[in-house]
């Protein structure tokens, strides 16, 4: 708690200290956050973010469930961004149980991740401009949104919480005329983004409420555990795609893009140029599709064809056995990757029953959150907005 | 590799009007544009094959459920929407069910039922509206899940096509059926034996 000094002249003049809850119903806070701040005049001097509204045991209910079900609780997450959590759960478990992913399932992953990223920091920009005031620039990015849900609706079948990820792959492939529609989007959505920062990365009042406001060191970042866009913001450029990279993004040529100052606006431009990078990476996916598969050849983990399954004794055990007793071998695995809020990470422990002993969500909403504290005290009261806005949290994920 | 992002504003910005100016200029110019919306309950979606609406079963051409009632949708249920009493028959099939519920206000339309199938009996429908006056009719009974496989072609073409047999199938490329190996379901290491394991995977068992 920083000691900032009343402007209000003492005296005979009584001020005391103001206790304001912002939320859990306030429009800017992202879900069901209360966010309690304590006032001196206009002056934030501390603040306590309540979270838990959105708590749903989802890491309880991996014990009660098989591995495969929990899928269905991955989407659940970050709704933002369901396949990513699908993608690193679905990662850890195979470390887990040693299977193989085929290239092109990895390459499907990688696609499905970057469209994923997209939404993310779509919904993103239609916030954290709304929040200031711009009214605009949130149907533009819904108009993008829907036309890639489209898209992604005719691959997986569900606009959101796909529940496309399986253990060795992907449910289907990409078929090729959607291939050729996506990439045809993917090319196009980089002029879509100039439009947006058209509209207000020039703008003196957007440039005003969000240059030198929140400001956050790569030390301070660091020590309070802030990976992904906020982390680039502040000039440290990590970014796990390049650092570990996995599903192979080290075949992709794409750059990250860091800040220089970490403020809000700072972590606006990297989030703006990230979702070019992304396009580029998807569109680079998709004209390399390697042939192959799309779901690995794991008699033990992935559920076998169909037409087996009907006329063969052997197949239809085989599903029978996967569905209701998968069993991976006794041990734990962390597995993370860069989801479009930061590092998501998934810490799954089997103790060789079929269903998980224990996970565990790294959550990078959670970590962020944590931030808002030593972000936002010292400043005025408007700018809590813009920065809940900026370090861009889902309460789905940050309360499980 | 790492591209610094950084940006000043120019004298026009600073004075408010050029980006200001460009904006309403960039918004006026949409009304010209192609609308993006569409007048929902007007105008209707028309889902693909790989749409997953609500689950339903699937009726035979003498008007029996496919469904043999082996539990497996049961069993995969994420959220528990089903439930299953089986009873037996006449029918070659010999197990049908007796009773088959699914709850629609619990069911997440995931399709893991559709998948673990092992009878082609249980599928997404297109439907997507769901709408009842009391919770009671949001459970759907057997009679009301059944729909006539003629109805279902399109779903059911998606589903032979995405999960029937693998993408360079060897047996369906003519390669000899190597002699089975010896069963093993044993959660091995990975590694050699896995490799063996995929390896009699790949010719059957």
């Amino acid at each position: 708690m920083t000691s900032q000094t009343s402007t209000v002249p003492q005296g005979d003049l009584r001020t005391e200290v103001m206790t304001l809850n912002m939320g859990p119903q306030h429009p800017s806070t992202h879900g069901v956050l209360q966010v309690v701040l304590k006032l001196d005049g206009e002056v934030v001097i501390d603040l306590e973010p309540e979270i838990g509204y959105l708590h749903r045991g989802k890491e309880k209910h991996a014990e009660h469930m098989t591995y495969q079900q929990w899928f269905a609780m991955t989407d659940r997450l970050d709704y933002l961004s369901p396949l990513q959590n699908e993608i690193c759960y679905a990662m850890a478990v195979e470390q887990l149980c040693g299977i193989e992913v085929p290239e092109k399932a990895q390459a499907t992953r990688v696609v499905l991740a970057e469209c994923m990223r997209l939404t993310a920091h779509l919904i993103y920009y239609a916030c954290v401009a709304l929040e200031i005031g711009a009214v605009t620039p949130y149907f533009l990015a819904f108009r993008e949104r829907e036309d890639l849900f489209d898209l992604l609706d005719e691959l997986t079948g569900l606009r959101t919480n796909q529940e496309f990820v399986r253990f060795g792959g992907v449910k289907a492939e990409i078929p090729a005329d959607l291939a050729r529609r996506l990439k045809e989007w993917a090319d196009r959505f980089p002029s879509c983004v100039d439009e947006y920062e058209l509209l207000i990365t020039g703008n003196r009042i957007w440039y005003d409420r969000a240059r030198n406001i929140g400001v956050l060191n790569t030390a301070q970042a660091l020590a309070l555990g802030l990976t992904g866009p906020n982390l680039r913001a502040t000039g440290c450029a990590h970014d796990l795609r390049k650092a570990e990279p996995y599903c192979g993004y080290e075949k992709y040529d794409f750059e990250i893009p860091v800040g220089t100052v970490g403020d809000v606006y700072d972590r606006y431009l990297v989030r703006m140029e990230e979702m070019r990078q992304s396009a580029r990476i998807i569109s680079q996916a998709l004209a390399a599709m390697p042939a192959g598969e799309h779901i690995a050849r794991d008699y033990r983990h992935v559920l076998p064809p169909k037409d087996r399954v009907y006329r063969s004794m052997e197949e239809l055990i085989y599903q029978f056995k996967i569905v209701t007793d998968m069993r991976p071998p006794r041990g734990e695995v962390y597995q993370a990757i860069e989801a479009g809020k930061g590092e998501l990470g998934m810490y799954v422990i089997s103790d060789g029953g079929p269903r998980p002993y224990r996970v565990h969500v790294r959550a990078p909403s959670f970590a962020n959150m944590i931030a808002l504290k030593p972000i936002c005290v010292g400043r005025l009261i408007s700018d809590v907005v813009p920065i809940v806005g900026s370090i861009d949290f889902v309460m789905g994920e940050c309360d499980r | 590799m790492v591209l610094v992002k950084d940006r000043k504003l120019s004298f026009g910005e600073r004075c408010y009007v050029k980006s200001i100016v460009a904006g309403l200029l960039y918004t006026f110019s949409n009304l010209f544009k192609r609308k993006v919306t569409r007048c929902y309950p007007e105008q209707k979606l028309a889902p693909g094959p790989s749409f997953h609406g609500v689950p339903v079963l699937v009726k035979d051409a003498d008007g029996h459920p496919k469904c043999v009632a082996c539990g497996l949708c049961e069993y995969v249920c994420p959220s528990r929407a089903i439930r299953i009493v089986a009873t037996e028959t006449e029918r070659p099939i010999e197990r049908m069910p007796k009773t088959f519920e699914i709850n629609m206000l619990r069911c997440i339309e995931c399709g893991y039922c559709e998948e673990a199938c092992p009878e082609e009996a249980i599928v997404m429908s297109q439907q997507y509206e769901l709408v009842a006056s009391s919770r009671g009719e949001m459970r759907w009974d057997l009679n009301r899940l059944l729909t006539a496989e003629a109805a279902l072609g399109p779903r059911l073409g998606y589903i032979r096509k995405t999960f029937h047999r693998f993408q360079a199938d060897p047996r369906a490329e003519g390669t000899a059926r190597a002699v089975p190996g010896k069963g093993g379901t044993g959660a091995g290491k990975p590694g050699a034996s896995q490799a063996s394991a995929l390896a009699r995977y790949r010719d059957g068992y």
